[in-house]
């Protein structure tokens, strides 16, 4: 860890060197632990350390980007240069306004010191309690412990000087028996905070509950699906469909549908970048504060998120979801909140008259990126539901399912919900019953 | 830096390690990417740093930091060490690595024009007039291109005595065209082939020879005429597979289901297992008696081709799959000796701080002897798919699903109508066990994936599939919501 006063003096530099009309610098600096276990023993135990700082320079409306990990004044002249030099052969962007101003942003604790006393040893008996649960069932675990300690910092010619320190722990599991796997995660911006026998627990329960799975035809199911796979699902709608860009290039199945209903009246779906209760991050990768953004609200399609390129191009206000530039994507909302509903899980699983819990999926890919449809297979712990009661595990199917008529199709949410880690994003999540999940083919476990 | 090198594996052996290697990469790479006429970004990225992996009573440690100096070497080579000796809490036995011969080599691939000292101009030159091609047709409404270069130099030093230098240059890009119907319809075509084009270990030539241009107005059309093809037919049917949609077949359901750490679970808790457990080595039909598969990382300019793997072992050409057996499997010296098999020399890491892990080289099916026009003509009714747009498998490799970006029905042995949304589905080893036709060399293409993800944090991989169309009997098709 560098600290706010050497990152930030180090950017300012790299400003006094430029000549571009404007100036940004952004440096993502990251020290990384990662304990993986399989088959109930350590077999990777690694750690990293870099840095890099992010230069865009912009003169007459051209921009050139360069990326380095030498972040000597010699390393960062050259990288000034060189985004300079990458002006000469690009053309003027007409869109591009201006970098984004300076704007107070709240103070959120996101770094927890007590992180940076973590050893490896402490890594390995976390582990170590998991694998000891395991055991005690006769069943292998297999999985990941993972530390990060990441700094950000962003300085602009217009003012913006932001920096946060960034901590998160993320421990997965998969318990393996004969013919049947469990899973859990847990993320946590304190180590100690995660709890691993809570977690082997959880995981344990899925994986001798599926034993001697049995096969199940595809065909339309009433599902419930945890907030593992809610979360998949949302990552998608982030990905696809939240963001400025697709829906002002008419990709996004938001485009063209503000204030139109698009999903039923329970869901409401929102990006908080400051809510303790997610993983929050006070601004984004332009120093821009992190705005609340409501997307759906009592199922109808609010708001998209942006950065201050889209922002400025279709004269929107910035919410401050810019991703690291150049960004293919535009702007990407990291921190969704799904709200909760009235039922219980339990309650949940008694008004299914037959249908299936999905506890993960696996392998989710879009055949259709406007219309949101999704397939990909269940995985760690799918069970038939019959007369409201988990009846007997099934093996994984195969889904292909428009997710937007899920959302349509959901009759109801719980109130617990869970602080994700996803692919891309961090979100908090309920289970989610809905009818009509379109499975549409079967393996052999 | 070459007795820096030599010097920490020095210390490592007299620190008690009992395997040790330090990879030192510096790394260079330029991106160009338009959207609609306009530069979407011009980027270029310069990395440099060292990891050392070290074998402590008998557990693996690594460490690795971006500040190449001694000093920095000896605290990452004591946190490699403290890192293994905390994996030594929870061991079930020792790490034992196969035999391997020790080399000092060095290796440099036949580049005859270096990408990095071509002006951007030119490069941008050709995306541009891409671009300029594509927007005459109103409905294409995102136009895209993309340029991709990447320089590295590769030092590998053992506490066997190894050192291996090992230098790589790729080049690579694509062209993608959206179609968008009046009711909001979304279609896409790409070339040479989707996700970001075709790469391969070699200059600036290879993007002359890619004919990005040249294909533009073809690209540009058929993404609207997509919008007005067909839906795909749904049913069981016979299925013609084009050359860039069966990499990814290849490398979905051959290449990572052969991957030995998998096998063992590994990767389990992320990204599954294989159903090509041991067991099946020598003694599993995967595939029809037409079907040979190969692991060859020597193929000239292929993406998924080096000197030697990341411990140091030389680049080789294996059979996974002789005549429809499954005999091989891609190992690495840990895992080879677990089975008593050699190392396939398949052990890679995506950057200095990252760890190896066995990633696929360049997995080949090799061609069969038909024509392009042999393979259709065998069809009655049929569908002939190109250019994936979507793929998913289950987590052991068997179930598989992928869309394509076009497609056309197969009557009486001749493509008819296009159609849109192709989709099939299948069962890894039914699905190759149904091959009986593969089109010959003159229709394969070694196509270069640069996006392979695998491990935890994933490692990004460079890999590469060579591949002809190849025909299948009785494949489920058509599966849409």
């Amino acid at each position: 860890m560098r600290g706010k006063d050497e990152i930030l003096n180090v950017l300012k530099k790299g400003l006094d060197f430029s000549k571009g009309d404007e100036t940004e610098l952004l440096y993502l600096g990251r020290e990384s632990s990662l304990t993986r276990y399989a088959n109930s023993y350590i077999h990777q135990n690694v750690k990293e350390s870099n840095s890099l700082i992010r230069v865009r320079v912009i003169k007459d409306k051209k921009i050139g980007f360069v990326e380095t990990n030498n972040l000597t004044i010699e390393g960062l002249q050259k990288a000034v240069q060189d985004a300079e030099e990458i002006l000469n052969f690009t053309k003027e962007d007409e869109a591009f306004v201006k970098l984004p101003e300076k704007e107070e942003a709240k103070e959120i604790k996101t770094f927890f010191e007590e992180n940076l006393k973590v050893t490896p040893e402490d890594m390995a008996t976390k582990v170590k309690n998991v694998i000891q649960k395991a055991s005690q069932k006769s069943l292998d675990a297999a999985g990941a412990l993972s530390l990060d300690l990441e700094e950000y910092a962003v300085v602009n010619s217009r003012g913006i000087e932001a920096y946060q320190p960034y901590s998160s722990i993320t421990l997965t599991t998969v318990m393996m028996g004969d013919d049947s796997s469990g899973y859990a995660d847990r993320f946590s911006m304190k180590f100690n905070d995660i709890n691993e026998n809570e977690l082997a627990d959880e995981a344990i329960e899925k994986a001798l509950r599926g034993k001697n799975p049995k096969d199940c035809e595809p065909g339309k199911y009433e599902v419930i699906l945890s907030p593992y796979a809610v979360e998949d699902i949302l990552f998608f709608f982030s990905y696809l469909g939240f963001g400025a860009k697709n829906f002002h290039q008419d990709i996004s199945f938001m485009s063209g549908k503000l204030n139109e209903k698009v999903f039923c009246e329970d869901v409401t779906i929102w990006d908080d970048g400051l809510d303790p209760e997610g993983a929050p991050v006070v601004f984004d990768f332009e120093g821009v504060p992190k705005k609340k953004v409501t997307i759906i609200e009592n199922g109808v399609a609010k708001a998209v998120v942006y950065d201050s390129y889209y922002a400025n191009k279709f004269g929107k206000e910035n919410t401050g979801h810019a991703l690291p530039q150049p960004s293919p994507i535009g702007p990407f909302p990291f921190n969704i909140f799904m709200k909760e509903g009235k039922s219980n899980l339990n309650d949940m699983i008694k008004n299914v008259k037959r249908g299936v819990f999905i506890t993960r999926f696996h392998y989710t890919n879009p055949l259709d990126y406007k219309r949101v449809i999704i397939t990909g297979m269940t995985r760690d712990g799918t069970f038939l539901i019959e007369d409201g009661k988990l009846s007997y595990p099934v093996k994984n199917l195969r889904f292909t399912q428009n997710m937007v008529e899920l959302m349509c199709n959901i009759i109801e949410i719980s109130k617990e919900r869970k602080l994700q880690k996803g692919e891309a994003h961090v979100s908090v999540v309920p289970y989610i019953r809905a009818r009509d999940f379109n499975f549409t083919g079967k393996t052999e476990f | 830096m070459r007795d820096e090198l030599r010097w920490i594996m020095d210390e490592a052996k007299k620190k008690g390690v009992s395997y040790g290697d330090i990879r030192l990469l510096e790394d260079e790479i330029e991106t160009i990417d338009t959207e609609n006429g306009n530069v979407q970004g011009i980027g270029k990225t310069f990395s440099k740093g060292f990891g050392i992996r070290v074998i402590v009573n008998g557990a693996w440690g690594f460490s690795s930091s971006s500040k190449v100096d001694k000093n920095e070497m000896e605290k990452v080579l004591d946190e490699a060490i403290n890192i293994a000796k905390a994996s030594n809490k929870i061991k079930k036995e020792d790490v034992i690595l196969s035999e391997t011969e020790i080399y000092e080599d060095e290796f440099t691939p036949d580049i005859k024009i270096d990408p990095f000292t071509v002006g951007l101009d030119k490069k941008l030159n050709i995306l541009y007039e891409v671009d300029k091609i594509m927007s005459k047709y109103n409905p294409v409404k995102i136009r895209r291109g993309s340029l991709f270069f990447n320089k590295q130099k590769k030092y590998f030093v053992s506490t066997e005595g190894s050192f291996i230098v090992q230098d790589r240059i790729v080049s690579g890009g694509g062209i993608e065209a959206y179609a968008i119907s009046d009711s909001g319809e979304v279609q896409k075509r790409s070339y040479p082939t989707s996700f970001g084009g075709d790469y391969s270990i070699s200059g600036w030539e290879f993007i002359e020879n890619l004919k990005l241009v040249e294909n533009s107005d073809r690209v540009a059309k058929q993404s609207v005429e997509i919008l007005s093809a067909k839906p795909c037919p749904q049913g069981n049917m016979d299925i013609v597979i084009s050359s860039n949609q069966m990499a990814l077949q290849i490398h979905e359901s051959i290449g990572h289901p052969t991957e030995l750490d998998r096998v063992f679970g590994m990767e389990a808790s992320f990204a599954g297992t294989s159903f090509l457990t041991p067991e099946k080595l020598n003694n599993f039909k995967l595939g029809s008696k037409i079907v040979n598969i190969t692991a060859d990382a020597t193929i000239p300019h292929a993406l998924g081709g080096f000197g030697y793997d990341d411990e140091g072992v030389k680049a080789q050409r294996v059979y996974l799959v002789k005549d429809g057996d499954f005999i091989g499997y891609l190992t690495s010296r840990e895992t080879a000796h677990k089975v008593g098999l050699k190392p396939t020399g398949a052990m890679r890491a995506d950057g200095w701080n990252r760890i190896p892990i066995i990633r696929m080289t360049s997995i080949n099916l090799e061609p069969g002897d038909m024509t392009f026009e042999d393979l259709i003509s065998g069809v009655k009714d049929g569908i002939y798919v190109e250019t994936n747009k979507s793929w998913s498998i289950d987590d052991k490799r068997l179930n598989f699903q992928f869309g394509c970006e076009i497609g056309w029905e197969i009557k009486d042995g001749k493509l008819g109508d296009m159609i849109k949304n192709p989709t099939y589905t299948g069962i890894t080893y039914e699905f190759w066990r149904s091959c009986d036709g593969i089109g010959n060399r003159d229709l394969w293409h070694v196509w270069g994936l640069p996006n392979c993800g695998k491990g935890e944090p994933q490692q990004v991989m460079q890999v590469s599939h060579g591949a002809a169309p190849a025909r299948f009997r009785n494949i489920r098709v058509g599966v849409t919501r």
